[in-house]
């Protein structure tokens, strides 16, 4: 890498960078917090599992990751998606024994590789054909885990705040099969990832062929776990992997406890290899997929219900052409109505958002009543040297009626962005022309978050 | 809030870094000057205590990625000043391992720009990146694999 350190040592900051920093922070404007963005089903489905187990993993971690005792960092950086270890879980697992001492004897004393220093082979993989993710329900879990109206007391999950993701086949309420479950927990220090495959193991990222495998009651279990290795890490990171009858199982457990990881998975073991029950996703169906996003044409965003909340042809500043739209519906809760325009480098991107109930929102910066053109200035940047043009590069606007519209605008003045959020026809441009997309394609999510590579196995030395 | 004059020094001090940083995730000149110009106010804003400069460095840097990652995410996201177009000359080799690592999927080029440039350790990355540190391990392994294919051999 010594040609890529070659050429990035030959980059510098713009010159005129600190100077636009620090006339901001002279005008007294905020950071701009960071909207958490909606991501629709279907074609982005693996984004939302992403941002979805990344964010719980992350917040895990950022939140018991301790370096050292003395170093006094300050808050983790602000990831977008991740909820804190307090938020509320789908369910939270209670003690049917209400603290009375149980247990059982039968527990396998498996043997775990130590593959800390081990490199593990990757393994790259993707659905075959078209796949859905959906949240499961507190009572989806349940079930999934073998229980009827709780959790199953045998896992030992007591005090774990659960959450469950499950994958379908296909784009349509027909023939979706489950394609595998996902179910984190919580508690504490202490966190785990159970992944459920009807049919074989779950795919999965990476496999140490130094695990140690082992039968348990006519049962091949795959067992490694890794030490915190001296690099700052406090986690024992446990993983068992198991073909019991027709469900596949990986379970992985983290903690700084290496004796309470140890024995979650070995519990885990004894649960999922019994004969009469255990795991199963055979109740699960899709129910009502979300369709995939929408692509518009002009006519068509015009046409949809939310276009009252977009800014009207007349509205917009001279010269910008309209680029494409988009219309998605997330999990039923929320409807999305986005579109674009763009005059060279300038763009104006609109994205409403009506929420049905209580769904993942971003915060808004004003309230409709509060915008004007001193907040816009307080919100916004200065744009390519120019005093007199602007750019915002997230500003969500509450119009009340749950419906948050987010403006991305660059190259606008504060008259052009005031007239274009108030929709006010006097403030802008009378020469305006709305051109629908040309000969480009319509609009499509650009550089989206890579779903994972194709299905095959890719064994590295 | 921080000082201003404290202000200026951390940009002086960092703003290369962390526009280098951003440059390597984003691809893209005016969208990584936007997202080092939103860590510094972030900064500017929170006012943290370090103990020393690396902490701070890599607060910045964390904040830096992770303000990239949310960047991509978004649906408006254009390509506006490929990186490759703007900025010094790159000879061939150089340019052919650029654009490989360009090839790779952001995260795993915030892994390769942290740990081969800024020569942060795994576990470091993964509390920068908010990832298991195994995930980082996979990471850095498979964008190797991914650049060995690439450029039909070890990268220099």
């Amino acid at each position: 890498m010594n040609r890529y350190r070659s050429y990035m040592n030959r980059i510098h900051a713009p010159s005129g960078l600190r100077y636009r920093v620090l006339e901001a922070a002279e005008r007294g404007q905020r950071p701009r917090r960071p909207a958490r963005r909606w991501i629709g089903a279907g074609a982005l489905a693996a984004c939302f599992a992403l941002a979805f187990f990344g964010g719980w993993q992350a917040w895990r971690y950022a939140a018991h990751y301790q370096p050292d005792p003395t170093a006094g960092v300050a808050d983790p950086p602000a990831v977008i998606t991740p909820a804190p270890a307090e938020t509320e879980h789908t369910l939270v697992v209670e003690d049917p024994f209400d603290g009375q001492p149980h247990g059982f004897f039968d527990v396998p004393a498996l043997e775990f590789a130590d593959v800390t220093d081990c490199s593990p082979y990757l393994i790259d993989w993707d659905w075959k054909g078209d796949a859905s993710v959906l949240p499961l329900t507190p009572q989806e879990i349940i079930t999934v885990l073998g229980g009827t109206d709780e959790v199953p007391w045998s896992l030992l999950w007591s005090g774990f705040g659960l959450d469950g993701t499950a994958w379908y086949s296909g784009e349509s309420l027909d023939g979706g099969q489950s394609l595998m479950v996902s179910i984190t927990g919580e508690n504490g220090d202490t966190s785990f990832t159970l992944e459920l495959s009807p049919g074989q193991l779950p795919p999965g990222g990476e496999s140490y062929p130094d695990a140690a495998v082992q039968d348990y009651d006519g049962v091949a279990v795959t067992a490694w776990y890794t030490r915190p290795d001296g690099d700052g890490g406090p986690n024992y990171t446990y993983c068992v992997e198991l073909l019991s009858g027709d469900m596949g199982v990986r379970f992985t457990c983290d903690s700084p406890d290496q004796e309470t990881v140890s024995w979650l998975s070995c519990v885990l073991v004894r649960y999922a290899a019994q004969a009469d029950g255990g795991f199963t996703t055979e109740h699960l169906t899709p129910g009502e997929i979300p369709a995939a996003g929408e692509e518009l044409t002009l006519a068509d965003v015009r046409d949809n219900d939310l276009n009252s909340w977009l800014p009207p042809a007349d509205a917009l500043p001279a010269g910008f052409t309209f680029e494409g739209g988009r219309a998605e519906q997330n999990w039923g809760e929320q409807s999305l109505l986005s579109a674009i325009w763009n005059r060279g480098e300038d763009s104006i991107a609109v994205t409403v958002c009506r929420s049905a109930g209580d769904g993942d929102y971003p915060e808004a910066d004003l309230a409709l009543e509060d915008v004007t053109a001193s907040a816009l200035q307080g919100l916004g940047r200065q744009y390519a040297g120019d005093d007199a043009l602007w750019q915002w590069s997230s500003l969500a606007v509450d119009w009340g009626d749950g419906v948050l519209v987010e403006y991305s605008l660059r190259g606008l003045t504060l008259e052009e962005a005031l007239g274009l959020i108030l929709g006010t026809p006097g403030r802008a441009s009378t020469s305006v022309v709305e051109f629908p997309a040309t000969e480009k394609d319509p609009w499509t999510v650009p550089n989206p978050m890579p779903d994972p590579s194709p299905w095959q196995v890719l064994p590295l030395q | 809030m921080t000082d201003p004059d404290r202000l200026e020094e951390v940009i002086t001090a960092y703003e290369t870094t962390l526009y280098r940083a951003a440059l390597a995730v984003l691809g893209d000149a005016h969208e990584a000057e936007d997202a080092v110009q939103d860590a510094f106010l972030r900064y500017w804003e929170k006012a943290p205590d370090f103990p020393d400069a690396a902490h701070e460095r890599a607060w910045l840097l964390a904040v830096t990625v992770n303000g990239c990652k949310s960047r991509l995410r978004s649906p408006w996201r254009r390509r506006t000043a490929p990186l490759l177009d703007t900025y010094p000359a790159a000879d061939r080799e150089e340019r052919e391992l650029l654009e490989a690592v360009q090839a790779l999927p952001p995260r795993d080029r915030a892994v390769i720009h942290l740990y081969y440039y800024e020569g942060y350790q795994t576990a470091e990355i993964a509390a920068m990146t908010g990832q298991r540190e195994g995930t980082v391990r996979s990471r850095l392994s498979r964008a190797r694999d991914k650049l060995r294919r690439l450029l039909k051999g070890e990268p220099e």
